[in-house]
């Protein structure tokens, strides 16, 4: 698909997108949180591939090139936001979520969902981009050491440190101390 | 398979792993680009080839390469007009050469700028 996107082959490249385009969508979302900005990393990640396909050693995967440059933009669009935005989107979001059909379950999973999630979210960006790497998209040490161009020993060491701090995070929320249960499926 | 349990034990490091995973699943879980990021993809690429879009940026355009050729014409019919009557009318004076150099100088910055847009 690479070799005839080069050609100018667009169904090649529109395939090439069709087949990572979930990938690199539900990585992004899981980075910044916004599905928006997730829509707008995937379209950008895309025009560098395309711009960028002469430079992609067709030899190699291009899950790690793809990740790379999702993580890349990731960072760009977090760094760029205006930090004021933040609570008042939090309570934009709370205010909109649609409500669920059994109530008191939908409630009890929600909060736990929410507070797992919120404390992945105020993770430093590093530690949270080696923990969605590794849980979320399953990710050897190795494999997110060469995505991120690290050496595997920091990549560890952020794994490390991004659970414990989780884990601290999560013992320190009220939510989480008043018995709430979550359901496996 | 469905069933409620208790709220996990943190401390422990097996349900530390499935409760992150968990969260991370439920915030992507049927997650997708809507169709219109393809067609905006698609809308945002070069006309022509990805190999002919990046020699595009190395090459220079028509309306470069017409540019260049004028600031090269105009310089060396410059350059001429200095070494031709500028020479004659100031050989006797002691900065004539200096002069020159100074607008030779300057034309060649000029068209060295233009080469580089």
């Amino acid at each position: 698909m690479i070799a005839r996107t080069r050609q100018g082959d667009y169904a090649a490249f529109e395939a090439l997108y069709n087949k990572y385009k979930g990938q690199v969508y539900r990585t992004a979302l899981a980075i910044v949180r916004d599905q928006g900005a997730a829509e707008d990393i995937l379209q950008d990640c895309f025009i560098k591939v395309y711009t960028h396909i002469d430079r992609i050693d067709s030899s190699l995967p291009l899950i790690p090139w793809l990740y790379r440059v999702t993580v890349n933009l990731s960072y760009n669009w977090v760094t760029r936001r205006k930090r004021w935005l933040t609570p008042l989107e939090n309570v934009i979001d709370r205010l909109t979520t649609a409500p669920r059909t059994s109530p008191e379950q939908a409630v009890e999973e929600d909060e736990l969902q929410r507070a797992v999630q919120e404390a992945i979210y105020s993770l430093n960006f590093e530690q949270r981009v080696v923990l969605i790497l590794f849980y979320l998209s399953n990710f050897s040490i190795r494999e997110i050491a060469y995505i991120l161009d690290v050496p595997e020993g920091t990549v560890k060491s952020r794994l490390h440190y991004g659970r414990a701090n989780l884990r601290q995070k999560l013992l320190g929320d009220r939510r989480l101390s008043i018995g709430v249960a979550y359901e496996w499926s | 398979m469905s069933g409620r349990r208790p709220m996990p034990d943190v401390y422990r490091e097996d349900e530390l792993d499935r409760l992150i995973r968990w969260a991370l699943y439920s915030l992507v879980i049927n997650a997708r680009p809507s169709p219109a990021a393809w067609h905006n993809v698609r809308r945002q690429l070069p006309l022509s080839s990805p190999g002919a879009a990046i020699r595009e940026k190395r090459d220079p355009s028509g309306w470069q390469r017409s540019a260049r050729g004028v600031w090269s014409w105009t310089a060396s019919a410059l350059t001429y007009v200095f070494d031709q009557e500028w020479d004659e009318r100031f050989t006797k004076q002691r900065n004539a050469r200096r002069w020159r150099d100074y607008l030779a100088l300057a034309m060649l910055s000029s068209i060295t700028m233009m080469a580089m847009c």
